[in-house]
């Protein structure tokens, strides 16, 4: 009885400590969720303004600009930049890229790989992927944003890219996560239509076209930093969610455990009253 | 003088929100200038010095990284990944960022000279509006 006893107490000891450790991690993804969040809400006046001028640029010159980057490049390959996290325990969020990523990849593509998880798991199943910005979801640098921005244009003007495609996980709310994938490159003129835009002939200096190519790199930046930001914002969220589920199990259980040891502890008293009961009987 | 809103948004969110009496700054066609009233203008802004006088009839001077500027009916937005008033520029991290481009530069192998160039000239920009409008 006793061995019975002290083998269950040493199992609540265990169960409360990696309860500490998921709680402890659950907070952490909390706070790491805020911050995702406020990066979130900055950037925003800096993507809808360029993404504006865009549509502006486009609306109030219809079909008459012509753009190197709205056009599709018939040769050449096409690339994927995929978000991962760097992190475990974040429940279903790599898995579910993964599966999404492996419908849509060809053999011949090309991935910019965000993420040491997705990294390993290309490794693994032997494709090959550009390792430069794996870090990036962790450091959020908008420098190296822009590097891989000017990387990509200057080979899709080169005619070395057919199409750019992103695929990160887009924020519902605080529990649904949704993998989604986006066409970055060419631009889709029909992005931009559903808006509202001031109706007053703008001047553009040197001309439509000059600010155009300069701005879609722009906007490029932004929408990759916007993804980018709002998987991160998704891991921390999923991760919160799973950590939260394990701490909730874990007080479960324990109170099992609990239970167990003073039935237990009950019964092994219970044995020994009766054993000194027929022990004065006797 | 009459004044107009000026707000300049980063990544980082927004830098600044004023109303100003005139800004100058270089397009990547040339300098100009900015008063109340101007008609709708979109133009790419080049890596160089900007500045502005606000409503008090004090000029504020930038170093900007390059970008994009809006003046719309309203207001005129400038949007750049970076901005830096004369105050908040490091000039010993200037200095240092202008030599390591530098010697990028001497050794034109393997590297993308191009962006090497731009970095160089945000560094001398920077360098630039700090030493000649030190407050």
């Amino acid at each position: 009885m006793a061995n019975d006893m002290q083998s269950i107490k040493r199992r609540i000891k265990s169960v409360e400590s990696t309860k500490k450790i998921t709680k402890a991690m659950q907070l952490v993804a909390t706070s790491k969720l805020r911050k995702a969040r406020n990066q979130m809400d900055e950037l925003r006046p800096y993507y809808s303004k360029i993404q504006e001028t865009v549509g502006q640029i486009l609306e109030s010159n219809k079909g008459m600009v012509e753009s190197p980057y709205l056009i599709e490049n018939q040769a050449g390959k096409h690339i994927y930049i995929i978000v991962t996290s760097s992190l475990g325990l974040c429940g279903g969020y790599n898995a579910n890229v993964f599966k999404t990523m492996v419908e849509c990849l060809k053999p011949d593509d090309e991935i910019y790989m965000i993420g040491s998880k997705g990294a390993s798991y290309l490794a693994h199943h032997h494709i090959d992927y550009h390792s430069q910005y794996v870090e990036l979801n962790s450091t959020l640098d908008f420098k190296d944003v822009i590097r891989l921005v000017h990387e990509l244009t200057k080979r899709y003007q080169n005619q070395e890219i057919a199409s750019i495609q992103m695929i990160y996980t887009k924020f519902v709310n605080n529990l649904t996560f949704q993998p989604c994938v986006m066409d970055l490159l060419p631009v889709h003129t029909q992005d931009f239509e559903n808006m509202t835009l001031t109706k007053k002939a703008t001047l553009f200096e040197p001309s439509p076209e000059a600010v155009l190519n300069d701005l879609i790199p722009m906007y490029l930046q932004s929408v990759i930093y916007g993804y980018l930001v709002e998987s991160v914002t998704s891991e921390n969220a999923s991760r919160r969610t799973s950590m939260e589920n394990a701490t909730d199990n874990a007080e479960d259980l324990i109170e099992e455990l609990l239970l167990k040891y003073n039935q237990a502890r009950q019964s092994a008293i219970t044995n020994e009253i009766s054993e000194i009961v027929a022990g004065a009987n006797a | 003088m009459a004044t107009f809103k000026l707000k300049i948004v980063t990544p980082k969110g927004v830098y600044q929100e004023v109303d100003v009496e005139m800004l100058n700054l270089r397009t990547t066609t040339g300098q100009i200038g900015i008063l109340a009233h101007h008609i709708p203008l979109a133009s790419s802004i080049d890596i160089s010095e900007m500045n502005y006088v606000d409503s008090h009839h004090d000029k504020h001077y930038f170093a900007i990284a390059g970008g994009f500027v809006y003046v719309g009916e309203e207001d005129t937005t400038i949007i750049t990944s970076a901005i830096e008033s004369s105050d908040e520029i490091d000039l010993l991290r200037a200095q240092n960022s202008k030599k390591r481009a530098e010697d990028r530069l001497k050794t034109p192998q393997d590297i993308d000279v191009l962006r090497a160039e731009i970095a160089l000239k945000k560094a001398i920009t920077r360098i630039n509006v700090k030493t000649t409008h030190q407050t």
